[in-house]
């Protein structure tokens, strides 16, 4: 009877420690955040259709992301972001406007989130483009 | 909520603490704990040390999101940690030593990615996996000892330490790898090491502790590996 009572408790606190673990994709969103934010990303290459664009060296585009949820770019593009995972892939969403307050919303992929290093790619008209930026 | 699944370390570690009343009956115990440990074991010893650890790392085929630049996370180093713990010293069939031993460490662990990818055009290598490297840990292990002959064992006995020991990860894992449930809870060691006895005063030991299971779920196969380095003494000593 005791070795059933034990077996029985044993088994609980097992299944109890692998059950008070975080949700997975909260975690891995709040990871990318993490990554991603308090930074200003510069733009170092960009890849269209197996042709790689390098801006190392160059006046280039960058891009802010805050941890408060605001972002900015060498644009004047300026507005919100969010990280989110509707899929399999998580994506950048930017609610934001131009100087002139036009609409400017947009969304990214994120291919590869790093706390120096961040991939992030888009399909347009059939054509995948890919932009690497580095945090500086 | 992830799947439960009965690994083969967790069917061990029920198996240890489901049989664990036949050695300590609490009924027993209640009576005349001093005398029934006294009857059961040769004698009850503490000990304490520091570990140097190490976790070698395969990735295999995983992929994540996540990119570490492994010039900062590769030191391929054992780095230092400590211990402590409780030793139940007994023979079987008089002639056979053994010990049970349970002991808390602290372990902090240099790492070992054998493998990297690249992001090119990005120079550098890199790891889609970020190994933790603090961990604590519940440590318990049965050692068979023998005495070796060397030196005048009336005064100095050196003993070769062999037995299966079985970690349990007390500590939570960083988000990062919360995202991924990329470690196991448990990790089964094979442990092999010398002790050298000053008479009855103190022992010191030195003990290696090869992971046999993986510390972390496929595809990822983490070996992690210790010395441990430290004394035993007598529990009367001290109470």
């Amino acid at each position: 009877m005791k070795i059933i009572k034990f077996f029985t408790i044993t088994a609980l606190l097992i299944v109890g420690l692998n059950a008070c673990s975080k949700d997975e994709t909260t975690a891995e969103l709040n990871v990318a955040k993490n990554m991603i934010s308090d930074k200003t990303w510069y733009l170092d290459f960009s890849i269209t259709n197996n042709v790689t664009k390098s801006y190392v060296g160059q006046t280039t585009y960058f891009i802010n992301f805050l941890k408060s949820g605001q972002t900015k770019d060498s644009d004047g593009i300026s507005g919100t972001y969010t990280v989110q995972k509707p899929n399999t892939t998580m994506q950048v969403y930017v609610i934001a406007s131009t100087i002139s307050g036009a609409q400017a919303n947009y969304t990214y992929d994120i291919e590869s989130i790093g706390s120096q290093n961040l991939i992030l790619s888009y399909t347009k008209n059939g054509l995948k483009t890919q932009l690497y930026y580095s945090a500086k | 909520m992830k799947a439960f699944k009965l690994s083969f370390s967790k069917l061990l570690i029920i198996l240890l603490v489901a049989t664990a009343p036949q050695f300590l009956s609490a009924q027993k115990l209640n009576s005349n704990p001093k005398s029934y440990l006294k009857g059961k074991f040769n004698g009850i010893y503490l000990f304490a040390g520091l570990d140097l650890a190490k976790q070698n790392i395969a990735t295999g085929n995983y992929s994540s999101a996540f990119n570490y630049n492994l010039s900062n996370y590769n030191n391929n180093a054992f780095k230092p940690g400590f211990f402590a713990g409780i030793s139940a010293q007994t023979n079987y069939k008089q002639n056979h030593a053994y010990s049970f031993d349970l002991g808390i460490h602290r372990m902090s662990t240099g790492t070992n990615y054998k493998e990297s990818i690249a992001l090119q055009p990005f120079l550098g290598t890199y790891s889609n996996f970020k190994a933790d490297n603090v961990f604590w840990m519940l440590n318990t292990a049965v050692h068979y000892k023998t005495v070796l002959n060397i030196s005048d064992t009336s005064k100095f006995k050196f003993r070769l330490v062999l037995g299966p020991s079985l970690d349990t990860r007390l500590s939570n894992v960083s988000e990062d790898n919360i995202a991924h449930s990329n470690y196991h809870r448990f990790v089964l060691k094979g442990d092999i090491g010398l002790e050298f006895t000053n008479r009855t005063y103190y022992t010191f030991f030195l003990h290696y502790k090869q992971g046999v299971t993986s510390f972390t779920a496929a595809p990822i196969n983490t070996n992690l590996n210790s010395f441990d380095f430290g004394m035993l003494v007598k529990a009367s000593d001290f109470f």
